[in-house]
């Protein structure tokens, strides 16, 4: 469950595509269960403050991704002043963090700040002021402190996968180095002014596909924080199993999604859009909307399947744009001129870069699987019961569902952490793997 | 570095006596690429470096601002002096002050030393913020449609605003040209700048750098290997082969009678018009080398 994929361009009006897909995915689950608008929009007046607890969640994902953003950018930059062994390193770091479940970062933040730390968190212990202490700083330092607890722990995911792509996206860009110093150009401008400004725009492009998957990992935080946000409500809703609260959820996180992208948009540079049906279809959140429909399905080890096909739709985009790529820049030219049949020219060419491909991306898929089911038993633990005794055993420490779990966690993280450890080494050596039998056309 | 008070008029502005460079390998003994050159060059004076691919015609031009990466390049000269400095014994913060300033590079592929994001005002603008601070920032904008206009850039005030993909080929040239001179350097180096162009603008870059040069009077280093090209622009020509000078003169005369076998092995490969002669030659490196 990261954006660890090839890296794919979205397709046109992504913000419109976003909200229309999360509004049709909501109409189509009311339908699904046989219900009427009117229901949701009684759920939706149900939910005491609603617009305040969405308001919340875009605060914190702002924050998050504006801390990620320049958290990476600081970390890939100075790496890259440092040579390309740093570089390396830092990148398999990157990754190494993006791969740890979420649910394990926001239950090792709650145990280490408070536990070990004895430090507050807001929204699990709001402090109790006397009435005199009730100044705007006061106030203003609570309100911050809220809402950057929580943006903290989602900062953490979105920085490894952020800085993965400051290295990655970095080699794509053209390397000014020769001319620059030539024209007398400090180190600084060079990195800054010249690498960043052509950095940009792919990063938007990143930090667009990261929202899609940010959403699920702001519902698991804001779930273990307690923090009074879209996110916190949704995961009731989702473990209640609540049709018009996952419909309501699927249309608000569509507009959630939709404002984060138009506000990303403001980041400067532009690239071309991806026309076609994958690019449309892939770039939208099915990690959330499989989650949503995992809550709504009755419990059986088949609904596990509707995981993995959001796992390679959500994928689709980037290797499908990754093998068109390849495909139009192969050099075959010299066999057709010689008069090389169709079927030789695959066999002698094509046939070797096409497994590479496809080797690359079962691996990816594999890994990506194994978080997103971490991510599945984190919100809906009931799920940990469909997995095989093995699996289960490895997803249970992740399934904090009762006041009981929570302090077992608290008490002795030790299981948590090694659950979560072996999952992202896995998810990790898989990635690595898919890294490196990808064929990459110099 | 007070540059030309410690550089009287007639002095050379670019003196190096054996200029050695060397490439260090893992795990091989270093690659000489250069072994012991010496060359001087007069204030106003213009040179080519001839010679084919792999004779370290590059490796020196880029050495005279330390542009060579060191580790893996290791430079050594009795002398490496410009415009009165000595280039050796330069750290990189001075280095950084005479680059762009006193010595400026136009390299062979315009695309790639362009930044494809910021707009031809923006780079040329760089230059002028970093090495002319005579030019104030309201000023900047008519000084680089000036230098636009200088190599033939049709108009300029237009393509302030354009995006490297916007323009052609040989109009980027021209920008990095336009780049190179507007902060009035003493020595432009050009390295093959016209062979990524098609042959009509190449003719179109070697005019331009030629009335430049008059109009400018600076010294320019040309590095080709293409001999039929440098007649319009240089006086003297040096012929580099396996990182040395193997003959040296002025331009016509070395044109007209080559002494040194690889001289008159690379005029043999030189295409002619005219009436139908033998074979195009290739060089026999067999005889070079007895």
């Amino acid at each position: 469950m990261t954006s660890l994929q090839p890296f794919s361009l979205p397709p046109r009006w992504l913000p419109l595509r976003l909200l229309l897909g999360g509004v049709i995915v909501a109409l189509v689950v009311l339908l699904a269960k046989h219900q009427n608008l009117n229901v949701f929009f009684s759920c939706a007046a149900s939910v005491p403050d609603f617009g305040g607890r969405c308001g919340s969640s875009l605060i914190v994902l702002a924050l998050a991704l504006s801390l990620a953003l320049c958290i990476a950018l600081i970390l890939g930059l100075s790496a890259r002043q440092l040579g390309p062994r740093v570089e390396l390193l830092v990148a398999v770091l990157g990754r190494a963090l993006a791969c740890v479940p979420v649910v394990v970062l926001a239950w090792g933040f709650i145990s280490g700040w408070i536990g070990r730390l004895g430090l507050p968190v807001e929204s699990l212990m709001p402090s109790l002021f006397p009435d005199t202490q009730d100044s705007r700083q006061v106030l203003l330092a609570r309100a911050l402190w809220g809402f950057l607890a929580p943006a903290l722990v989602l900062a953490l995911p979105l920085c490894g996968e952020l800085t993965h792509g400051v290295i990655a996206d970095g080699s794509a860009t053209m390397n000014l180095d020769l001319s620059l110093r030539a024209r007398g150009v400090p180190t600084g401008a060079q990195l800054w002014r010249h690498h960043l400004s052509q950095l940009l725009p792919l990063l938007r492009v990143r930090l667009q596909s990261l929202c899609l998957n940010a959403l699920v990992y702001l519902i698991i935080i804001e779930d273990a924080l307690h923090f009074m946000g879209w996110g916190d409500w949704l995961a009731q809703s989702l473990r209640a199993g609540d049709a018009a609260g996952v419909a309501l959820g699927f249309a608000s996180g569509g507009v959630l999604l939709s404002l984060l992208c138009a506000g990303l948009q403001l980041l400067p540079g532009r690239l071309k859009s991806a026309g076609g049906f994958v690019a449309t279809l892939a770039w939208q959140p099915w990690l959330f909307w499989a989650l949503g429909l995992l809550a709504l399905l009755p419990a059986s080890s088949l609904s596990w399947l509707v995981l993995w096909v959001a796992v390679l739709v959500s994928g689709s985009a980037g290797w499908h744009q990754t093998w068109n790529h390849i495909e139009a820049e192969l050099p075959v030219e010299a066999a057709r001129v010689f008069g090389a049949p169709e079927l030789l020219i695959w066999r002698n060419h094509f046939a070797v870069v096409q497994c590479r491909l496809l080797m690359a991306w079962i691996c990816s898929a594999f890994a990506h699987t194994l978080l997103c089911i971490a991510a599945a038993c984190a919100l809906l633990p009931r799920l940990v019961e469909e997995l095989n005794e093995p699996l289960a055993k490895i997803y249970r420490p992740l399934a904090i569902a009762t006041v009981q779990d929570a302090a077992q966690t608290l008490a002795d993280p030790s299981a948590l952490l090694q659950s979560g450890g072996g999952i992202a080494l896995a998810a990790l050596c898989l990635i690595q793997v898919s890294r490196i039998v990808q064929p990459r056309l110099s | 570095m007070s540059a030309d008070a410690t550089s009287p008029k007639d002095a050379p502005l670019l003196c190096i006596r054996d200029l050695q460079i060397e490439f260090s390998r893992h795990d091989a003994e270093p690659v000489k690429a250069v072994k012991g050159i010496s060359l001087e060059l007069k204030r106003g004076e213009s040179i080519a470096l001839v010679g084919e691919s792999g004779s370290g015609k590059s490796a020196t031009a880029l050495s005279f601002a330390r542009l060579l990466p060191e580790p893996p390049a290791s430079i050594t000269a009795r002398q490496m002096t410009l415009n009165g400095h000595e280039i050796l014994e330069m750290n990189e913060r001075e280095l950084r002050a005479i680059r762009g300033k006193e010595i400026a590079y136009i390299f062979q592929e315009p695309t790639t030393s362009l930044n494809p994001v910021l707009t031809i005002r923006t780079q040329i603008a760089e230059a002028l913020a970093l090495h002319r601070p005579d030019v104030s920032k309201a000023g900047r904008d008519d000084e680089i449609v000036k230098w636009l206009d200088k190599v033939g850039i049709v108009d300029s005030r237009k393509r302030l605003h354009a995006y490297p993909h916007e323009l052609s080929g040989g109009m980027q040239q021209r920008v990095m040209i336009a780049m190179a001179l507007c902060t009035q350097p003493k020595l432009l180096i050009a390295d093959e700048p016209t062979t990524a162009l098609d042959v009509t603008i190449q003719k179109q870059i070697m005019d331009l750098l030629a009335q430049l040069r008059r109009d400018l009077d600076m010294s320019i280093i040309l590095i080709t290997h293409n001999l039929g090209i440098i007649r319009s622009v240089v006086d003297r020509v040096a012929v580099m082969f396996r990182g040395e000078i193997v003959e040296t003169g002025p331009v016509d005369e070395v044109i007209r009678n080559p002494q040194h076998p690889y001289t008159k092995a690379l005029l043999a490969c030189v295409p002619r018009m005219g009436p139908k002669l033998p074979r195009l030659q290739a060089i026999d490196y067999a005889v070079l080398d007895a």
